[in-house]
């Protein structure tokens, strides 16, 4: 983790724990901000998130392992704001990358995207 | 009793007739917001890489930065990429991406032939590598030592590596760097900067990588 601000936590084992820029991010977690907060992330390979505020996203799986030719990066946005830039991984294994949200499935290669999904449903 | 009825109608419709304009057409329903909105950004350097937008209605793909595509439900498929205005990604992503942490930084070190002891070039260079640990605060850092193709053995090459990579940690441990922030590891022998034969004294391949984030 290394850019913290405002009300952020990391939500480990359905317990929210407090922040702080330099703690580790592990897979399961979820990092959940409030109005005005935000955070970045990066991670072994290289590939760096940035969430925004009022959001919830889940590092739901991560594998970096090229001696073993073992890739995976599962980040689910469950809403709010999210900007991912890849690193190794989307080199060498795009298809290992799966960015999901609520409404449809993103695939990359080698890529810088954001993504908003709506807090609001009707 | 009817006949009075249409006058009185027909003078009701005359007497506002002049004001009477043609009834617009009526407004097409505001669109719903997206329920989820995907931009392709423009990378720096100038690459920009390739997005897929899928759900179970459909898939679309983006190829060019600044565009955009928008997500209804899970049952509808992706909108058709359009473009995007920097701007307005600036309004929607801004925080976001000032939050983005910047690039990881990656250090070779170079190593005397067969010892753990840094090249005097290497040994100069350490210090803008301890300066880079301790500006960013790492708490995650990659220590990787490498050999060249002399040696006994792959498995020598591999000691011979980790012994490296333990002597960069040592160094970092000196100023301050948490172990449990360090991962250390050899690739011995298998992942030679240039290729060479078998028993090549080549000073490039003998290196510790160091990956600072």
């Amino acid at each position: 983790m290394k850019t913290v601000r405002g009300d952020t936590v990391i939500v480990r084992k359905n317990t929210p724990l407090r922040c702080t820029e330099g703690a580790h991010v592990f897979p399961g977690d979820m990092i959940r901000t409030q109005a005005g907060a935000s955070a970045g992330v990066i991670l072994l390979d290289g590939t760096r998130l940035a969430v925004g505020e009022n959001s919830e996203v889940v590092i739901q799986g991560y594998m970096f392992d090229p001696p073993a030719n073992k890739y995976s990066l599962i980040v689910n946005i469950v809403r709010g704001i999210c900007v991912y830039v890849s690193g190794k991984m989307g080199r060498l294994a795009p298809k290992a990358v799966e960015i999901q949200t609520p409404t449809g499935v993103l695939g990359t290669r080698g890529t810088a995207l954001a993504v908003k999904v709506e807090s609001e449903w009707p | 009793m009817k006949y009075w009825l249409t006058v009185i109608c027909l003078v009701a419709l005359a007497s506002c007739g002049a004001k009477r304009i043609p009834a617009p057409p009526p407004l097409p329903a505001p669109p719903a917001p997206p329920r989820g909105l995907v931009v392709l950004l423009p990378e720096e350097g100038g690459r920009t890489g390739v997005v897929t937008v899928s759900n179970r209605a459909g898939a679309v793909e983006m190829t060019v930065g600044n565009t955009r595509v928008a997500l209804v439900d899970a049952n509808t498929a992706p909108s058709a990429p359009a473009p995007i205005e920097p701007a307005e990604i600036r309004r929607i992503f801004g925080a976001a991406l000032d939050a983005l942490p910047p690039p990881e930084l990656v250090f070779n070190l170079y190593f005397r032939l067969g010892t753990t002891a840094l090249s005097a070039e290497s040994e100069a260079a350490l210090p803008a590598l301890l300066q880079a640990v301790q500006d960013r605060k790492s708490t995650l850092l990659t220590v990787t030592g490498h050999t060249d193709s002399t040696g006994t053995s792959r498995e020598s090459n591999y000691r011979l590596g980790l012994d490296r990579a333990n002597a960069v940690a040592q160094r970092l441990r000196a100023i301050g760097v948490d172990p449990l922030s360090l991962l250390v590891r050899s690739h011995g022998q298998d992942e030679p900067l240039v290729a060479t034969p078998p028993n090549t004294d080549e000073p490039r391949n003998r290196r510790v990588e160091v990956i600072v984030r």
